[in-house]
């Protein structure tokens, strides 16, 4: 009985926080690249940058799966923008005790804000995910590897990686002779401060880096 | 007769709205100057004095405008003072002038400077007169020459700087065709076909599965 009142009682603050826009389910972001010539250049300027200017910037390896879950209540639905829903599985390679991540990104919002902005919202799971999305009917769409320093200033997190596809044993291979580079802030509903600060940010990395709201889908 | 008069008290009009504008930009500064001090920014002083100055020299225009009537020409006689308070000059001199009595009437209505200051003057004046002319010229080429250089440092350290950021642009460090390719990789997989390959994902999933505790 009491675990019930206690669900109850969850339920309820977690409603009436979505009812006042406080839950930290979007997400800005800025994207670009650099080449991987000038990584170095990048990091030392972050390292100035960023939080904790003084220990070196934190490495993560981590495996991207990206499922796609089908609408099967609109089967008849074809072209683009019916893809159904992209669900991406991460996890850290360099960390295997760590729980596995589900995250699902939404479109961009339409309007002219500094940064991009969408819907994201990400969870914890277990390594056996993937399973449960294959019996939910999701289909592995691609996955890759990425493999790069992640740095914090504020509430931005920064991340500097680049991108392997995976072949067979051990053998990764880049995409591109780049990094990506991408500065993004989990943000509510209605706090849209932060998409400047990014901007000052991204502003501060030129012409290193131009970073910009690209969005992936008209590439 | 009459239109003169009426010159005379548009021309007081104006000359005391400037002279409002003008007392209210000083006592702006002098607030500035005692709340913030050093700790506000130099720009914002220039600023005000910039303020200042125009309005002194908008004041000094409207008196040597043609139409203003020659205001010396004009005498203020003072034909009866009085010791006791008086509320409603207080009140127009914000709360200056108690009283229009002796003791501050010959003050008001003076027409000359200070005698401190008409000494500081004339001290000022005599010493100009004394130095040579040679020297001052002397003076003044000097300063010349030595603005001249320093426009002529700051101009040269200006193209310097110009043309080291024309060159450091270059190199190329970031391509955005480069990104797109990486965006489109990370989002869609498509492009440059990430890791298409959903055989070795398969064996990957069922490897996660036999690690559940659940299927032992």
């Amino acid at each position: 009985m009491s675990i019930n009142l206690s669900v109850q009682s969850v339920l309820d603050s977690i409603e009436s926080a979505q009812k006042n826009d406080i839950v930290p389910d979007q997400e800005f972001v800025l994207q670009g690249s650099v080449m991987d010539l000038s990584v170095s250049v990048l990091l030392s300027r972050l390292r100035g940058l960023c939080d904790n200017a003084d220990s070196l910037p934190e490495t993560f390896h981590d495996q991207e799966i990206c499922f796609i879950l089908k609408d099967f209540s609109n089967p008849g639905a074809v072209g683009p923008g019916t893809g159904g829903v992209m669900l991406r599985v991460r996890k850290a390679l360099d960390h295997p005790e760590l729980p596995w991540q589900l995250r699902y990104t939404g479109q961009p919002e339409v309007g002219n804000r500094p940064a991009l902005l969408r819907n994201c919202l990400d969870v914890p799971v277990s390594s056996n995910i993937c399973d449960f999305l294959h019996e939910l009917g999701a289909k592995v769409d691609h996955e890759y590897v990425s493999k790069g320093y992640i740095m914090r200033k504020g509430r931005i997190k920064v991340t500097v990686f680049k991108i392997f596809k995976v072949g067979g044993k051990e053998v990764q291979e880049g995409v591109t002779k780049s990094h990506v580079v991408e500065l993004s802030a989990l943000t509510t509903r209605v706090d849209e401060a932060i998409a400047t600060d990014l901007r000052i940010v991204a502003d501060q990395l030129k012409p290193l880096v131009n970073l910009q709201n690209l969005d992936y889908r008209r590439l | 007769m009459q239109r003169e008069d009426r010159l005379l008290e548009v021309t007081v009009d104006t000359v005391v709205q400037r002279v409002t504008d003008l007392k209210q930009s000083l006592g702006l500064l002098l607030q500035k100057l005692e709340h913030e001090g050093e700790s506000a920014d130099w720009p914002d002083y220039l600023q005000q004095y910039s303020v200042i100055s125009g309005q002194m020299i908008t004041l000094l225009k409207v008196l040597r405008n043609e139409k203003t009537p020659v205001l010396r020409n004009y005498l203020t006689l003072p034909l009866q003072l009085n010791a006791d308070p008086d509320e409603a000059l207080l009140r127009s001199t914000e709360n200056r002038v108690p009283a229009f009595s002796h003791d501050f009437v010959p003050d008001l209505l003076r027409t000359k400077p200070d005698p401190e200051l008409e000494m500081k003057f004339h001290t000022l004046n005599a010493k100009m007169n004394i130095m040579n002319s040679d020297t001052s010229s002397k003076q003044i080429n000097q300063h010349n020459k030595v603005v001249k250089h320093i426009v002529e440092m700051v101009s040269s350290a200006r193209d310097e700087w110009e043309t080291e950021t024309s060159r450091s642009s270059l190199p190329q460090t970031c391509s955005i065709n480069e990104t797109h390719s990486l965006l489109a990789a990370i989002g869609t997989g498509k492009q440059h076909q990430v890791g298409k390959a959903p055989s070795s994902i398969k064996t990957n999933i069922k490897a996660a599965g036999q690690m559940h505790p659940y299927r032992q």
